[in-house]
């Protein structure tokens, strides 16, 4: 199972990549959309995305939209991390395909419960 | 120096709520406080500032902070290492973590204000780190309301630029309900 960590913070990616490594997830790192983007290509077996938003370069919605864009045929689990909550910005990435939001701080548990439950339900579809 | 208006007393007042209940929180949400024993009682140094660059629309967040207190600030991730692992406060990781802070603050912020009718777009943090970070004296502005950083120790800093929405006037400061707005903590699934 493979998972993409994409965030513009160090310790944020440290924090995730602790909580999925620990559930069995090998972990990819990007720091910002533009690098996910190239990562993601490079990866295409991702099954499970940690997102964020507001990131330098490209944020997590472009990366969506470019992600849809450039590989129509991959549909990884994407769950948001971000501290954004706004109603239209949820629907936006929601519409993208998005499956679930988390605002920050997060608690590890809660991450890797939600990680599980959408892999699985990837695998099953 | 007193704000301009109410709108921004107002975005003052949310903010610094936000600032106390943040921290309320991560104490909360380290869960392994055997370790550092993470404690408010430390009192740490954090200074935020917000400035309004107009009467309305732009302004910006400041945190300022002493680099030898900021673990004490981020007891959360603190508790990440083991006690013999903790990474020098001179590692790249803690104004990481700084500028991060202050997403996290001004993000909470942006969720409670919206509940206001305000809304907020954000920069990403910009970190500064130097040996000491002077304050800039209002003496040496044309401007009477120019803010001023005093006190010495302080030597990381971020900055984020924030952009209010049309609405930003605020005139009745009621908090009107909207059962859709997330705010920390929240999960969702879809
Ligand atoms: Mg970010």
């Amino acid at each position: 199972m493979k998972a993409l960590i994409v965030d513009d913070s160090m310790m944020v990616r440290m924090q995730v990549k602790r909580a999925l490594s620990g559930a069995g997830f090998d972990t990819v790192e990007a720091q910002d959309g533009m690098d996910a983007l190239e990562k993601i290509k490079a990866n295409q077996d991702v099954q499970f995305v940690v997102l964020d938003v507001n990131m330098p370069k490209m944020s997590g919605i472009e990366f969506l939209e470019a992600m849809r864009h450039e590989l129509p045929d991959i549909a990884p689990a994407i769950v948001m991390l971000t501290t954004e909550g706004q109603p239209d910005l949820v629907q936006r990435a929601r519409a993208l395909g998005v499956k679930g939001w988390i605002i920050k701080p997060f608690k590890a548990e809660l991450l890797v419960a939600t990680a599980q439950k959408l892999t699985q339900a990837l695998a099953a579809s | 120096m007193p704000p301009r208006n109410e709108a921004q007393s107002k975005i003052l007042e949310v903010f610094q709520q936000e600032v106390l209940d943040h921290f309320q929180q991560t104490v909360e949400f380290t869960t392994d406080k055997t370790a550092h024993e993470p404690s408010l009682n430390t009192s740490p140094k954090l200074l935020s500032l917000i400035s309004f660059m107009s009467e309305a629309a732009q302004g910006n967040l400041h945190l300022l902070c002493s680099l030898q207190e900021l673990p004490e600030l981020l007891p959360d991730f603190k508790s990440f290492f083991a006690e013999d692992e903790l990474p020098p406060v001179t590692d790249p990781i803690w104004a990481d973590a700084f500028g991060e802070l202050a997403n996290q603050l001004l993000g909470r912020f942006k969720n409670e204000i919206y509940n206001y009718g305000i809304t907020l777009q954000m920069g990403v943090p910009s970190i500064v780190q130097s040996l000491h970070i002077e304050p800039v004296s209002s003496k040496y502005s044309s401007w009477d309301d120019t803010f001023c950083v005093a006190g010495e120790g302080f030597n990381l800093s971020v900055y984020i630029s924030m952009l209010m929405g049309e609405n930003f006037e605020l005139k009745d400061y009621s908090k009107e309900s909207n059962e859709s707005m997330m705010s920390t903590g929240d999960m969702m699934i879809f």
